[in-house]
């Protein structure tokens, strides 16, 4: 019989107990558990510090009633950038932190929440100007103008 | 395993495979415009996947093989867009929809084309380079054949009854030059 909570040691060091079940939304952990069999002892969870952990975990109590992500590509396929409500709030914090959950998500591979969090940022590139979307995410413009108006001069017919 | 440095921003654009699940999630104009105008990299990312470039109809979609093939075609959105007579509108709809089931012909009408509605679009539809002229019409997942290729004659025969089939059409450019010489001869 396996026990039904863990403990998981973030990158800042503390140590947080969490459900079996709410824990298996991470194939990392999963497939780590299959490895490992029971364990007592805090897995540690290098990359991801306690204030990200705590977020990634209230995400995967949430959805831990869920079906299992089956690892293909086709809901990926749906080209919509709608978000559940709970999911919307969840994602209202501030950009650094959205992005660090993006990293976790992806380092602990939670196909949902990695979904979720790259509709999230789509969401905040939509509508803007190339300037306004360097200027919110700090991207430097590294193109010459000649590049800039060749591919302006291709895609212009698509601008509203 | 250590993070490299920079902020969680920099590190997630900075690596393509996020960065292309983010970009997969903008809708067809934004991803054509604003994004590959953003910095090379993004610009290198949008030509060079895979499933960008068939988010933006410039590859055929490939085939799944664990997938059957969908019962309808996939129109082009923005090219419906651009171009709403060359497409067929699903019954009861006032707009093309890329989602919806469709008719396989269209009653066309001049007036609707973009370029028609702003004649200052003009020179940036008509320029050689126009990034329409490479898009595919529709996309449907080639489980045997490869795309079909472009039937000038059968289009042509098309314009006569006001019905145009988009069945056999990959591009809309070589159609469109034709069109514009029929119009222009009338």
């Amino acid at each position: 019989m396996s026990a039904t909570t863990l403990r998981f040691q973030s990158s800042d060091g503390v140590v947080i107990t969490i459900d079996r079940d709410v824990a298996q939304r991470s194939v990392l952990i999963k497939n780590l558990l299959e490895d490992l069999g029971d364990t007592t002892e805090a897995i540690p969870i290098p990359n991801v510090n306690e204030a990200v952990l705590r977020k990634v975990i209230e995400w995967c109590e949430h959805h831990k009633g869920d079906p299992p992500s089956t690892g293909d590509d086709d809901d990926s396929r749906r080209k919509t950038t709608d978000i559940d409500e709970w999911d919307q709030k969840f994602m209202q914090v501030d950009q650094e932190m959205l992005f660090e959950i993006i990293l976790a998500a992806n380092y602990l591979d939670i196909k949902g929440l990695l979904d979720v969090g790259c509709k999230t940022v789509a969401n905040m590139i939509k509508g803007k100007s190339p300037e306004e979307i360097r200027k919110t995410f700090n991207i430097q413009n590294d193109f010459t103008p000649e590049e800039e108006d060749q591919i302006r001069r291709e895609n212009e017919w698509a601008e509203e | 395993m250590n993070m490299p440095s920079g902020s969680p921003t920099q590190h997630t654009l900075n690596t393509p495979e996020l960065l292309e699940l983010i970009l997969s999630q903008l809708d067809p104009r934004t991803l054509l415009t604003a994004a590959q105008l953003t910095c090379r990299t993004w610009r290198t990312l949008i030509q060079t996947s895979h499933p960008l470039q068939e988010a933006l109809f410039f590859r055929p979609a490939r085939a799944i093989p664990t997938t059957p093939a969908p019962a309808t075609k996939k129109f082009n959105p923005l090219l419906a867009w651009a171009f709403p007579g060359f497409f067929p509108r699903p019954p009861g709809c006032s707009s093309a929809s890329e989602a919806a089931p469709f008719a396989s012909h269209a009653v066309f009408h001049w007036h609707t084309l973009d370029f028609v509605v702003r004649p200052d679009k003009c020179p940036a539809y008509f320029r050689k380079e126009a990034s329409w002229r490479r898009m595919l019409v529709h996309q449907q997942q080639q489980q045997h054949a490869p795309p079909q290729s472009v039937g000038v004659m059968t289009a042509c025969s098309g314009i006569s009854g006001e019905e145009i089939c988009l069945e056999s059409w990959v591009c809309l450019s070589p159609f469109f030059s034709v069109f514009v010489c029929v119009c222009n001869s009338k």
